[in-house]
């Protein structure tokens, strides 16, 4: 190999390195972003330990000290049932926090590849497609979710498919608007002036383009799905007591709601923090990966 | 000679409303009919306002948009009727450059992968360094040393991005390259640094052209031979000098009236159109210029506007070309 | 005996960015005289659009006008208050810009948005200011003015939104008309109305105007004077037929010549590109790029100085600085 395209070959990786962390620099300059990015990386790390993190077991049950405020023992206080709900909310993160991931992920993918497919190909395989999409969309994704759960049964995977499912025809759309605008730029034209074929060009040109909007809307979703699996919990749809899910906690605390509030606001306050940091560090990935936004400024004294 | 590219009778046409079920709908006529024929080694410039339906001609020769009416030949063939192996040569062989500097470049692509695709197309054998090797050669014929390989496109000026649409272009080996507007975009005292490569490539490879413009001043340098659309219409075709010295056609007068005074050699005549252009949905009858044309008549409204062949080098569709 | 309606002296507008301080204006000094139109040259980032802007005062952060006066009318622009500006703004001086798909409101009728200018300036409600709005339609030659009143910026052409725009420029009937670009986004043929639309407007209203492009061809139609610029600075002013026939500075020279008609040979090329405003070159912005640099160049800046009368230049060739 001639020296002149060693250097060059290692310079292109240096240069691939480099516009990563322009793209982290840019994320960093939004304050809320970058906080809720650690927030969050907290919480999923939660999830991951939490077996190993409870203060106490949470599903032991003691009656006498049913809805105890919070204390020094028991920071966030006690259920109806006297578990504590310190353990029961670092426990539920992973339940949470879980059927977030993988609901994205399926929906995610699915969507992803069906918009792709629907924006590339256009005609009849779009017009299909968007049809059905429109019938799908017309369901407020709670009731779609709602409806998915009764016909494949309660439960924390049933639940995580049925959120992932409902939020399908929104990522189909989402897609095809995107591969609409790609499909029509000159380098895509480009691609097929030089005799490159369909599926290439749809990896190679139209997914990593339509990628980044994606990723942010997922983010989003993921706020999103952490309420609509809390709301199917809250219904008693989703995941089952004794089951620490933030939104089944929520639903069998109900009732005491106003003489015990502490029973619903601490898995609310979760949740609440939860899909909020999702949202935050949305908006901090849509702006640092798109190329148009401008760069910070800095009065600088001459 | 025979031409290496000839369109013949082609039509384009897009339809603007009336949806998937709908029984009435209109169409824009952005190509309306036009004969057109590129030689080997010769330069063509196609010549129009915006409306003209030069861009979409200039798509629909190069392979790319399938016309509504009509055939595109090259060497004989019908390009839009190949298969196989030729369907692949034909490709490879008709290359395009775009107008805008910055959407023809992938911007997630590196240098390396946008020119790197193209060589693997045309060389699929090659291995990643003679890749490589090959690209570094590309980039020195566009005058840009080979450091700018591992660059994005965001980094590289407007001039560094058609370079590199330019050699994407040369990467394939083509036989006619249309070049959409290419200095448009680009800064004036960068104009001249791409024309001229242009005019540097064309000479040395013997490429055919097809050199889409609306500025008078590099018709004039570049071009063999001129093709003026008007409204999805040839008007007028001729040599390049016989077409600035002798023009026949009201709208070719026009537009040589309407360049700025530097070029004032060219300004034997001091002609303005009339009332507004047109629209594309519903053109004008006859002869499409007669609602702008000074010298218009009553008969222009029916008028056939075919190409008329006044000598070997020269064609108008004003039938009245002797009297203006 | 000529009157200044317009003076700028040593005017310097930076943008602060964190990567550096852009000075797209540095020390730029002319004047324009009443009746008189004033071409303004130069490619892009030389800073004229920058120029246009600060003598309106619609520099935003992160720009900033950093010194300099802009004396109109025996006032400083720079030293009226924001209320006081807003009086001249679009009154004594007006701006036309380059894309009217940019600058008319897709949401309004063109008459409405005429008719602002005489609600803001004259007090007169939109409704009253109609008859006023179809006469300027007449004066700009928008065919079937009364009709056009009620038309939306996308259902007229080009050219047509362009004369609208230009019939919100002299409205309130301006001393001077910034010109922006007025026509590069439009069609040659169409170019050339407006062009001749403009000049009999200039004429008939003996506006001053300040008429800024990168096409020589145009100012060399309708400017009395021409002022080139580059890289911030003005390198070259005179009077029209001097600069066009006659030209001193080498960038002057080389613009010039990207605009004549050259038959199957390679243009003239001004080698490399322009140059980043963060750090100029050292010395004559243009040296690394001028085809007759000397030694000196690369050094000491030039300043500009009077040749004779009326004529300007910024070249260690002319001008003696010991």
């Amino acid at each position: 190999m001639d020296e002149r395209t060693e250097v060059i070959i290692e310079k292109l990786k240096k240069a691939k390195r480099e516009q990563l962390k322009l793209t982290w620099l840019r994320f960093k300059t939004n304050k809320a972003a970058l906080f809720s990015l650690y927030v969050l990386a907290i919480l999923i790390i939660i999830a991951i330990l939490a077996p190993y993190i409870t203060p106490e077991d949470p599903y032991a049950f003691d009656l006498r000290r049913a809805l105890e405020p919070p204390s020094l023992a028991s920071p966030f206080g006690r259920d109806e049932m006297g578990r504590d709900i310190l353990s029961r909310v670092i426990l539920g993160s992973r339940y949470s926090i879980g059927v977030a991931f993988l609901s994205v992920l399926i929906g995610g993918s699915v969507g992803l590849v069906f918009g792709l497919i629907s924006g590339y190909y256009g005609e009849w395989v779009d017009h299909i497609i968007q049809r059905i999409t429109d019938a799908l969309l017309s369901f407020p994704m709670l009731l779609l979710a709602i409806a998915l759960v009764s016909v494949l049964g309660v439960g924390l995977a049933n639940v995580a498919v049925s959120v992932g499912i409902s939020t399908i025809p929104v990522y189909i759309r989402l897609t095809r608007g995107l591969v609409l605008q790609v499909k029509s730029e000159d380098y895509v034209i480009a691609a097929r002036v030089i005799g490159k074929k369909s599926g290439y060009i749809i990896f190679r040109h139209i997914l990593p383009n339509v990628i980044s909007p994606v990723i942010v809307q997922s983010t989003y979703y993921m706020g999103l799905t952490i309420l609509i699996a809390s709301g199917l919990g809250f219904l008693g749809l989703g995941v089952q007591p004794p089951t620490p899910e933030w939104g089944t906690m929520i639903g069998s605390g109900r009732t005491y709601l106003f003489s015990s509030p502490h029973v619903v606001v601490f898995p609310g306050l979760f949740i609440l923090i939860t899909a909020l940091c999702f949202n935050l560090v949305g908006d901090g990935f849509r702006d640092a990966l798109d190329p148009r936004v401008r760069v910070l400024v800095k009065k600088v004294k001459i | 000679m025979k031409p290496i590219l000839e369109g013949i009778n082609i039509k384009k046409y897009f339809q603007v409303s009336g949806g998937f079920l709908s029984k009435s709908s209109s169409y824009v006529r952005a190509v309306d009919g036009v004969n057109i024929s590129i030689y080997p080694s010769e330069v063509l410039a196609l010549v129009g306002e915006s409306g003209s339906g030069k861009s979409t001609l200039g798509r629909v020769l190069i392979g790319i948009s399938k016309p509504t009416e009509g055939k595109v030949l090259f060497n004989g063939k019908d390009i839009y009727f190949l298969k196989g192996d030729e369907k692949i040569k034909v490709r490879h062989s008709l290359q395009i450059i775009f107008q805008n500097p910055d959407s023809s470049l992938n911007p997630r692509m590196q240098v390396l992968d946008i020119l790197g695709e193209a060589v693997k197309e045309k060389n699929p054998e090659l291995s990643r360094i003679e890749v490589i090797e090959h690209i570094i050669k590309l980039l020195e014929a566009v005058g840009l040393n080979p450091d700018h390989i591992y660059k994005y496109p965001h980094e590289l000026s407007g001039g560094e991005k058609q370079r590199i649409a330019i050699a994407r272009a040369l990467a394939m080996e083509p036989k006619v390259i249309v070049a959409d507007e290419p200095v448009s975009a680009l800064d004036v005292s960068i104009r001249a640094q791409i024309l001229n490569l242009l005019m540097d490539i064309q000479r040395k490879l013997k490429l055919s052209m097809l050199f889409i413009a609306h500025d008078l001043g590099i018709v004039w340098n570049i071009s063999d031979k001129v093709a003026v659309m008007y409204l999805g219409k040839i008007v007028e075709y001729a040599d390049t000098e016989e077409l600035f010295e002798n023009p026949l056609h009201p709208y070719t007068m026009i537009l040589l009236s309407s360049a700025p005074i530097l070029s004032s050699n060219f300004k034997k005549f001091n002609l303005k159109p009339r009332g507004e252009p047109p629209s594309p949905i519903n053109p004008p009858s006859g002869c499409r210029f007669h609602t702008r044309c000074p010298f218009a008549k009553d008969k222009c409204k029916g008028v056939d506007a075919k190409l008329i062949k006044v000598s070997n080098n020269h064609y108008t569709a004003c039938p009245f070309y002797a009297n203006l | 005996m000529k009157e200044k309606i317009l003076e700028v002296k040593n005017l310097k507008v930076y943008y602060f960015l964190h990567q550096g301080v852009v000075k797209a204006v540095d020390d730029v000094s002319f004047s324009v005289y009443r009746g008189e139109v004033l071409g303004i040259a130069g490619e892009s980032g030389c800073g004229k659009s920058t120029l246009a802007h600060a003598i309106l005062r619609l520099i935003k952060p992160p720009g900033e006008i950093v010194g300099g006066q802009i004396i109109f009318n025996g006032y400083d622009l720079l030293k009226l208050s924001e209320d006081e500006i807003r009086k001249i703004r679009g009154r004594e001086i007006s701006m036309i810009f380059q894309d009217p798909n940019t600058y008319l409101n897709p949401v309004f009728t063109s008459g409405f948005q005429v008719g602002e200018v005489f609600e803001a300036h004259m007090s007169l409600k939109p409704k009253k200011a109609i008859d006023k709005v179809i006469d300027i339609f007449r004066k700009v030659r928008l065919p079937d003015p009364a009709r056009r009143v009620n038309a939306y910026p996308h259902e007229l052409s080009g050219g047509m939104k362009q004369r609208v725009l230009i019939s919100i420029g002299i409205a309130a009937k301006p001393q001077l008309l910034i010109l922006d670009e007025p026509t590069s986004a439009l069609d040659v043929t169409i170019q050339a109305e407006i062009m001749d639309l403009l000049k009999e407007i200039q004429r008939d209203m003996g506006m001053s105007m300040m008429f800024i492009t990168h096409d020589l061809g145009l100012l060399a139609e309708i400017s009395d004077r021409i002022m080139v610029m580059y890289a911030g600075r003005v390198v070259e002013m005179g009077d029209r037929d001097e600069i066009i026939n006659d030209p001193l500075h080498p960038y002057t020279k080389a613009l010039l010549s990207s605009f004549k008609y050259y038959r199957k040979k390679h243009l003239p090329v001004i080698e490399g590109s322009p140059p980043s405003l963060i750090n100029p070159p050292r010395g004559c912005r243009f040296h690394p790029r001028c085809p007759v640099k000397t030694d000196k160049c690369s050094v000491v800046e030039p300043k500009l100085s009077s040749i004779d009368n009326n004529r300007f230049v910024s070249c260690h060739l002319y001008g003696d600085y010991s």
